[in-house]
């Protein structure tokens, strides 16, 4: 299997585990595979709720839905899309990714591209991103450490950890946000809060811009 | 009852309840009355609202292009506008299908399956149906990205959805 190419899985309630290992070949437990005209493996679960695990080349897109089943993702695949109702979702790495999730726990290790989440109640962490673009209602949304950032949430708390030199723009109604960038970092700050406590430490300077508005949450931005 | 084709439209606006709950009624009537101004606005000629739903509005219109390009051009005016201090975040959820329709309203699976597509979509999101792009083939200006198979309430196989985006 060639990495690039594009396996699609989708089972309502069971877990699916994908690995990814440089050059293997496809093989898949708990569903049968078809091979759609566009060249796109297809893996899909019938009626019940067996798990299905599977095997792919590093490199590979994927497409993953379900509806309650765990969703766990091991390696370095390509695009990752997935979309659940409340399953869990872990993804150790990918290229670019896509989460859908009403509720659960989101956490992601790397995304070396774009890393868009949407979210109703979900929880959401993710180590690393090159870019987050994240939205949700009420979960926490928390990034250990990214360049470009674009948030928005309703009540859900916001952490964001900077690398600096990006471009940073959170917007909440009550959510809390605080943003750490690197020590000594001088960015463009704009921060407003219509009832909510605004605290910068660090001074004003055109390393990167951090903009940040709330109604009423309370903002805080950091270098450390 | 007859049967119409072209492309049903839900719009709906991000944390309703929540911003209801915490800043009354008065403030959940103003944010109906803008959602619906900017959506009339942006309909002109080419598409219809059909009924209000809660804090969505239910658009028909019959050329799934139309549906797309007004639903981009609704979502750049809400993108920087407010009621009061707070964001009006919009978004829009559409397939392209053959619902019966009852009077002046619409009804059916394809209704039902558009009003399930827009709970996945994000503030400022457009998604569509697969159908709905298949249907469009090719949009100036406009590039639908594949976000996969998605399993909604109520439908009983994943449905494929795309993202619609300026291109």
């Amino acid at each position: 299997m060639a990495a690039g190419e594009r396996v699609r899985i989708s089972n309502r309630s069971g877990a699916i585990r994908v690995s990814t290992a440089p050059g293997a070949a496809l093989s898949v437990d708990g569903a049968p595979v078809t091979r759609d005209e566009d060249g796109t493996w297809c893996v899909r679960c019938g009626p019940g709720s067996s798990s299905i695990e599977v095997t792919c080349a590093d490199g590979t897109d994927l497409v993953i839905g379900t509806v309650s089943g765990h969703v766990d993702v091991q390696g370095s695949p390509g695009a990752v899309r997935i979309a659940t109702v409340s399953g869990k979702i872990a993804v150790e790495q990918a290229a670019r990714l896509d989460v859908r999730a009403k509720s659960g726990h989101v956490e992601v290790g790397r995304c070396t591209g774009d890393c868009h989440v949407v979210v109703t109640s979900s929880r959401v962490e993710i180590g690393e991103a090159g870019k987050a673009v994240l939205s949700g209602i009420s979960g926490r949304l928390v990034v250990d450490e990214l360049h470009d950032a674009e948030v928005k949430t309703v009540s859900g708390d916001v952490t964001l950890g900077a690398r600096g030199g990006g471009r940073i723009a959170v917007r909440t109604v009550s959510g809390g946000v605080e943003v750490e960038l690197p020590p000594d970092s001088a960015p463009h700050t704009r921060l407003t809060s219509v009832s909510g406590h605004v605290e910068c430490e660090c001074p004003q300077g055109d390393d990167g811009e951090v903009r940040v508005a709330t109604v009423s949450g309370r903002v805080k931005v950091s270098c450390r | 009852m007859t049967t119409a084709t072209g492309t049903i439209v839900f719009t709906d606006i991000v944390g309703f309840t929540q911003l209801t709950d915490a800043r009354g009624d008065d403030f959940a009537l103003a944010m109906l009355e803008r959602q619906e101004k900017v959506v009339r606005d942006a309909l002109a000629d080419c598409g219809r609202v059909v009924k209000e739903l809660g804090d969505g509005l239910l658009l028909w219109f019959d050329d799934p292009r139309d549906a797309v390009r007004r639903c981009l051009q609704v979502l750049r005016t809400f993108e920087d506008d407010t009621v009061g201090d707070v964001p009006l975040w919009v978004r829009v959820g559409m397939h392209f299908g053959c619902p019966r329709r009852r009077g002046d309203d619409i009804i059916g699976r394809d209704v039902n399956l558009a009003s399930r597509i827009v709970d996945l979509a994000g503030p400022g999101e457009v998604l569509c149906s697969q159908a709905t792009a298949d249907e469009i083939g090719e949009l100036p200006g406009v590039q639908f990205e594949p976000l996969g198979p998605v399993f909604v309430r109520g439908i009983a196989d994943a449905v494929p959805i795309v993202r619609a985006v300026p291109a």
